[in-house]
């Protein structure tokens, strides 16, 4: 599935805009492993909102496939966010009083597409194992992100979107969910958009999307 | 593995705020079956327990001077019947023949006797007719139905009276009585059984066949008499009947003409009952639809994170709907047993006092489930228009 942007800009920047995204057609190819390099306030986040679908103030075409967005009810939007396009976002959005793995079940219960075990192999490769069953407002923010990868993972998705993921990891860290985002992205046959603020090497990056 | 939404949004919430809207909610929903099943047993007994819309008034003419100067009859003519048969408020009038021959009932065990009457009524006008309520010529025992009543004054009066223990309805139906029909050498003996008891007609009911094979067989150049008459009419309590009954010297058991004004009476209060029973359900219901608005308004971070992850709102409707699907069959199951006792309860007292098997009115028992759908449904659509509000597309 290749997503299409049609000389889309978010209404708050329509006409003082510059970069590659905003107001350009821009096609990212099916499985294709994509950087966008965006400083702070560039409108990465908004972007991912546009791609995900919470929110359509922008002027322009996004397309999913030959699909038009614009023509996407609820459910559609509810079939994109089971089975098409994972994401992690810049804020994590976990739910604070369930535990770490009543958020990931929240989400795999969807579509049931990783056992149990698959989550403990998952956790127990990010270091949040022992975290599983104690509530998400007790981690820290990185393993707070490790959680947010592990759920994003628990979909057949097509592409995964990642906003900042590693931005409260150590390098440790940061390599062990690299590695097994790339395992599950390679096993999904997907394709991958690193939002990221500055020029990184995580993944081969296939295209280099500047938004400034 | 999986997480039930309804852990997410009542996890540690109680459903304490429910409480009083469900037990309204039972409170209202018991009422309204309870009264459909209490106005149908008024029914019942004002028509001594007939399923038919109809009630029947015994009557008889007024004894007055004429009558004992022998200047006037007691017996209504065929021109009378007939006057009373073309009237509107009256559906149909059936003569009560008498017996035109000496009746003596000889008591058991030798303890004398008495003179005694008999009266026969055709088939329909009788209330309840026991299969061995026949009488074919050369059948030796005669089938009787006597009223409740009598059977009441016999165990209350008569019989304590005279020192001697009250009987049974079922010790009754045992017992075969000799009688003495008619006098001198045409007198016969037969034997008399009560088979059963009638609320409807206050006299002792013998098949048609009989009476009419024994006034021909005692007096054959005498016609058959009628003191008495039933009439079947749609409202006992109907003024132009009454009109007409006192204009012609009709005299009726007033009792009769009381209870359907009585009837009225407790139509009425069932209606007001009926009613309460509704905005007391209405306001359960409304209760609850503010608990699911409140819940909600605690835990839109959550929706909107379901909804973010791909839920449906539909899904998240469904844990609600569930819910209160099933705190709704349960209060409903709690409210039909506590129906049932009442109406048991009920029953059982006017069983006792009227003899009546009243049966269950099957109007209530259909509309409590189409009830109870209706609730659910209502509910299920207000949760649906206050979970579809949610959109996270801005």
């Amino acid at each position: 599935m290749d997503i299409k942007l049609k000389n889309i800009s978010p209404h708050p920047l329509v006409n003082t805009f510059s970069g590659d995204i905003w107001g350009r057609e821009l096609i990212l190819a099916s499985k294709s492993i994509v950087h966008i390099l965006a400083p702070s306030g560039s409108g990465k986040t908004t972007l991912v909102s546009f791609i995900y679908g919470l929110r359509k103030d922008f002027d322009g075409t996004l397309f999913f496939g030959e699909s038009s967005t614009k023509e996407f009810d609820n459910n559609s939007w509810s079939i994109v966010r089971t089975e098409k396009i994972a994401v992690v976002f810049q804020d994590l959005n976990l739910l604070e009083d369930l535990t770490v793995l009543e958020n990931i079940t929240l989400k795999n219960q969807l579509t049931y597409h990783l056992s149990f075990l698959d989550i403990e192999e998952m956790a127990n490769r990010l270091g949040v194992l022992k975290k599983l069953n104690e509530k998400a407002s007790t981690l820290s923010r990185g393993e707070k992100q490790r959680v947010a990868i592990i759920r994003a993972l628990c979909m057949p998705f097509k592409w995964i979107v990642l906003d900042e993921p590693f931005s409260h990891l150590d390098e440790e860290n940061t390599t062990k969910a690299i590695d097994l985002i790339k395992e599950v992205v390679a096993k999904n046959e997907a394709g991958l958009i690193m939002a990221n603020l500055h020029s990184d090497n995580y993944f081969n990056y296939e295209l280099e999307i500047k938004m400034v | 593995m999986s997480l039930n939404l309804f852990k997410l949004f009542f996890g540690k919430k109680s459903l304490k705020g429910l409480v009083l809207p469900l037990f309204g909610l039972l409170l209202g929903i018991s009422l309204i079956p309870l009264v459909f099943q209490i106005n149908h047993d008024v029914k019942q007994v004002l028509k001594g327990g007939g399923e038919e819309d109809y009630q029947y008034l015994q009557i008889s003419k007024e004894v007055g001077i004429s009558t004992t100067l022998g200047l006037g009859t007691i017996n209504f003519s065929e021109s009378e019947i007939n006057k009373l048969k073309l009237k509107s408020f009256i559906e149909d009038v059936a003569q009560v023949t008498s017996n035109n021959f000496r009746v003596y009932v000889k008591a058991p065990q030798n303890r004398g006797g008495f003179d005694g009457y008999m009266h026969s009524v055709p088939d329909d006008f009788l209330d309840k007719r026991p299969n061995s309520f026949s009488w074919e010529v050369g059948q030796d025992e005669i089938p009787v139905i006597i009223s409740n009543q009598f059977l009441t004054l016999l165990n209350t009066g008569i019989l304590p009276a005279q020192g001697q223990p009250p009987i049974p309805r079922i010790a009754i139906k045992q017992l075969s009585l000799p009688v003495y029909l008619g006098r001198g050498n045409k007198r016969i003996e037969m034997r008399v059984r009560v088979v059963g008891f009638s609320d409807r007609i206050t006299t002792v009911i013998v098949p048609r066949t009989f009476v009419d094979w024994a006034n021909n067989n005692f007096h054959p150049e005498k016609k058959s008499e009628s003191t008495m008459a039933i009439l079947k009419v749609k409202d006992s309590g109907n003024k132009d009947l009454e009109k007409y009954l006192t204009r012609n010297d009709f005299e009726v058991n007033k009792e009769q003409l009381v209870a359907q004004k009585g009837m009225w009476i407790a139509q009425v209060i069932l209606v007001i009952l009926f009613t309460l029973g509704l905005i007391i359900s209405f306001l359960s219901i409304n209760s609850m639809i503010l608990f699911v608005k409140l819940v909600v308004m605690e835990s839109v971070k959550k929706i909107e994170m379901l909804l973010i992850l791909g839920y449906k709102t539909k899904d998240i409707s469904l844990t609600f709907i569930k819910l209160f699907s099933i705190l709704i069959v349960i209060t409903a199951l709690l409210g039909l047993v506590l129906d049932g006792f009442v109406i048991k309860y009920l029953h059982e007292v006017i069983k006792e006092y009227s003899s009546l098997e009243l049966t269950l009115n099957s109007g209530a028992l259909i509309f409590f489930p189409i009830l109870i759908l209706l609730i659910v449904s209502f509910i299920s659509f207000s949760v649906k228009s206050v979970i579809n509000k949610f959109s996270i597309t801005k």
